[in-house]
């Protein structure tokens, strides 16, 4: 197991080079002047030269890179160019505020797909199943900030029984930032009230981001049960007298588990990247929505960041997607012993 | 007479397919007393392990449709049972062991977990300890003739062979004993000397602790040294069936006679020429006998009506319009057999 990890990690390590090749010589090579962009059309000739000498764009491409990389792997992705602080300073911000929406979604994608999936997989050609396909169906095809919107109105505005803005309400101050995640520094601050109201403003935005996925992978759950339920090991475990609950959540769903498992760590990591219009909706300072506003914006330093941020996520989230796997699956251990 | 742990009657079995029913398995008899060795014999396809899995209630009730007969295990009707009984009777009544060992296993659980369940389960070792079911089911891979238990118990069904998991497919049906095992070809991947050792512990099985065998084979070698009476299947109806030396001194079906003139023989002579054709469509199978396109004494009769079952000899039963003037004081309601008892 040791072996697999430690080439997933060399791989994973050559993948993110990559990306910061490509991300880095596409941020130099845009259309115009790299300092009037940051600076703006009014700037002294000595404030642009100032930011090239900066940036390095004095020197030949691959010495930027180089010299880029080196300060990167200091911590240091420069200045933004639209706040003006160290776009470090932002990622530290808004970062943590997705990633609590993503893991709270994620913590919903699972329930919920295996819920749905294990459901329809039970009850397959009955009502049950049918309402979930149709449920699914909904689901696939209505986009998540549609969701968002229409879960503000009737949560929000028609029965307002939940908060729709923001991470916390108004009257109530952050917790003291360990982790930068509301609902665990409420928790571990022993400010229990700020953690609840940190929870009730994620419900929303997470499910909306969550619910496509989990109907589209309860499908492919419920689809391999299926498959799997004809096969000769289940009518032969059946057969034993082995009680129908343990047959199904044991010797049926896990050999079933490794697509919907697969489908779910993709739909995790397209969260990161994919949740702006949902953080737009409900308001949410995160890095989904800082990243999109940085492109607008032509912000390169922050661009960078956030895109690195974003591969290092996909590797981080595929390695334990393929560890889980391996764990369910043992003809899966390539390699391993 | 002897008390019957299973009793089949008029069963047939329908699989529903997009082509419509069918009718894979046809009005069928068939019992077993407690403490025999009973053999099914016939062509794949002929409807041998549909009838055995309906016996278990193990395919799915979506695929199948039973439009008539009763099977019943211990004077109970397997057909009519609740949950509850169902479980019991798989627990305790009956076992199977499967034919596709490459399938049979659960891929992604080791061999130790999967039968430490089907110990733990059966309610056969109440008392037992986690440790010591762990034993229990280490000395069932022994009985096998498996050596190194403790690295089979940690292994998972695809670093073994297909001849060690069938073994493991029969240890796991022996491990907790019912009173009646059903025996589906379970040594087909085997040689012949682990056959000759399985075939010696299904016997005892039987002779010393009184249990019942139904053992399903394409061998009547097998069948000829292991039971004590034979059904002949073929395409899904019961052609003939008698104690085991009878079939050997009296073949009398047409089928069973194609049947033993297939068996090659250790003396030489060639190989037979076969029985020309196929099973039959289930969908629309032939309105007479089934096996009348096949055969070669078929007359006008044969492919008009079903043949009556006939008592050729005593306990012998034979479905064939050949006997039928014969001996007219059989018919083939009411099947002969219960007369017999």
């Amino acid at each position: 197991m040791g072996k697999f990890i430690g080439k997933r990690l060399l791989l994973g390590i050559l993948v993110l080079l990559g990306t910061s090749i490509l991300i880095f010589t596409i941020a130099r090579i845009v259309p115009g002047d790299v300092a009037t962009i940051a600076l703006g059309s009014r700037a002294t000739d000595a404030a642009k030269e100032a930011l090239r000498e900066e940036l390095y764009l004095n020197d030949a491409l691959p010495v930027q890179y180089l010299k880029w990389l080196g300060d990167v792997l200091h911590g240091n992705f420069g200045n933004s160019f639209i706040t003006k602080r160290p776009v470090m300073m932002d990622v530290k911000q808004f970062l943590p505020a997705t990633v609590e929406l993503a893991l709270v979604a994620g913590v919903f994608m699972f329930i919920g797909t295996f819920g749905l999936g294990i459901l329809a997989a039970k009850h397959k050609n009955t009502w049950v199943d049918g309402l979930i396909r149709i449920l699914s169906y909904i689901g696939i095809a209505i986009p998540a900030f549609v969701v968002g919107i229409l879960l503000l109105l009737l949560l929000g505005y028609a029965f307002p029984v939940l908060p729709v803005l923001g991470r916390l309400s108004s009257d109530l101050t952050p917790p003291t930032a360990i982790t930068g995640l509301y609902i665990l520094d409420g928790l571990l601050t022993g400010n229990f009230h700020v953690a609840w109201d940190a929870f009730l403003h994620l419900l929303l935005p997470a499910f909306a981001l969550a619910l496509g996925p989990i109907v589209q992978d309860a499908r492919v759950l419920r689809s391999s049960m299926v498959d799997n339920s004809g096969r000769e090991y289940m009518a032969v475990s059946t057969g034993y007298g082995l009680p129908p609950g343990l047959l199904t959540r044991k010797y049926l769903l896990k050999p079933s588990a490794t697509s919907a498992v697969t489908m779910m760590g993709m739909d995790f990591s397209a969260l990161l990247g994919q949740a702006f219009l949902v953080e737009k909706i409900f308001n949410w300072p995160g890095i989904s929505r800082y990243g999109i506003n940085a492109m607008l914006n032509k912000d390169l330093n922050a661009i960078c960041a956030v895109v690195l941020i974003i591969g290092l996520t996909y590797f981080l989230v595929n390695l334990v997607v393929d560890l889980i796997i391996a764990g369910l699956d043992p003809r899966m251990r390539i390699g391993g012993k | 007479m002897a008390e019957k742990v299973l009793n089949i009657q008029d069963l047939s079995i329908w699989y529903k397919t997009y082509r419509g029913m069918s009718k894979v398995v046809d009005h069928i008899d068939m019992f077993v007393n407690k403490g025999e060795k009973v053999g099914l014999v016939g062509e794949s396809g002929c409807g041998k392990t549909t009838t055995m899995k309906t016996i278990l209630r193990v395919i799915d009730k979506d695929i199948i449709h039973v439009p008539n007969g009763t099977v019943e295990f211990n004077g109970k009707n397997v057909l009519k049972m609740n949950k509850d009984e169902l479980l019991e009777l798989r627990r305790k009544g009956a076992s199977m062991i499967s034919q596709s060992p490459m399938s049979a296993l659960n891929p992604v659980f080791t061999i130790g977990e999967q039968l430490f369940d089907i110990i733990k389960f059966s309610g056969q070792y109440p008392k037992a300890t986690k440790a010591e079911m762990i034993e229990v089911a280490k000395q069932a891979i022994t009985s096998v003739m498996l050596s190194d238990p403790d690295r089979i118990m940690d292994s998972y069904p695809h670093q073994l062979s297909g001849g060690m998991r069938q073994r493991i497919c029969i240890a796991s049906s022996l491990v907790t004993p019912r009173d009646l095992l059903i025996a589906d070809e379970p040594c087909t991947a085997l040689d012949v000397t682990i056959q000759d050792q399985i075939h010696r512990m299904l016997r005892e099985l039987v002779e010393e602790k009184g249990r019942s065998l139904i053992m399903i084979t394409h061998s009547l070698g097998v069948a000829r040294e292991l039971v004590d009476r034979i059904y002949i299947m073929y395409g899904g109806n019961i052609v003939e069936s008698c104690r085991t030396q009878d079939l050997f001194d009296n073949p009398s079906h047409p089928y069973t006679v194609g049947l033993m003139e297939c068996v090659p023989r250790l003396s030489g002579g060639g190989l037979s020429a076969g029985i020309y054709g196929y099973v039959p469509d289930y969908v629309n199978p032939p309105e007479g006998c089934r096996f009348c396109p096949r055969c070669k004494d078929a007359k006008e009769i044969c492919k008009k009506k079903r043949p009556p079952k006939v008592e050729i000899s005593p306990e012998h039963f034979v479905s064939c319009f050949k006997y039928a003037g014969a001996s007219a004081s059989q018919s083939e309601e009411e099947g002969g057999a219960e007369k017999h008892e």
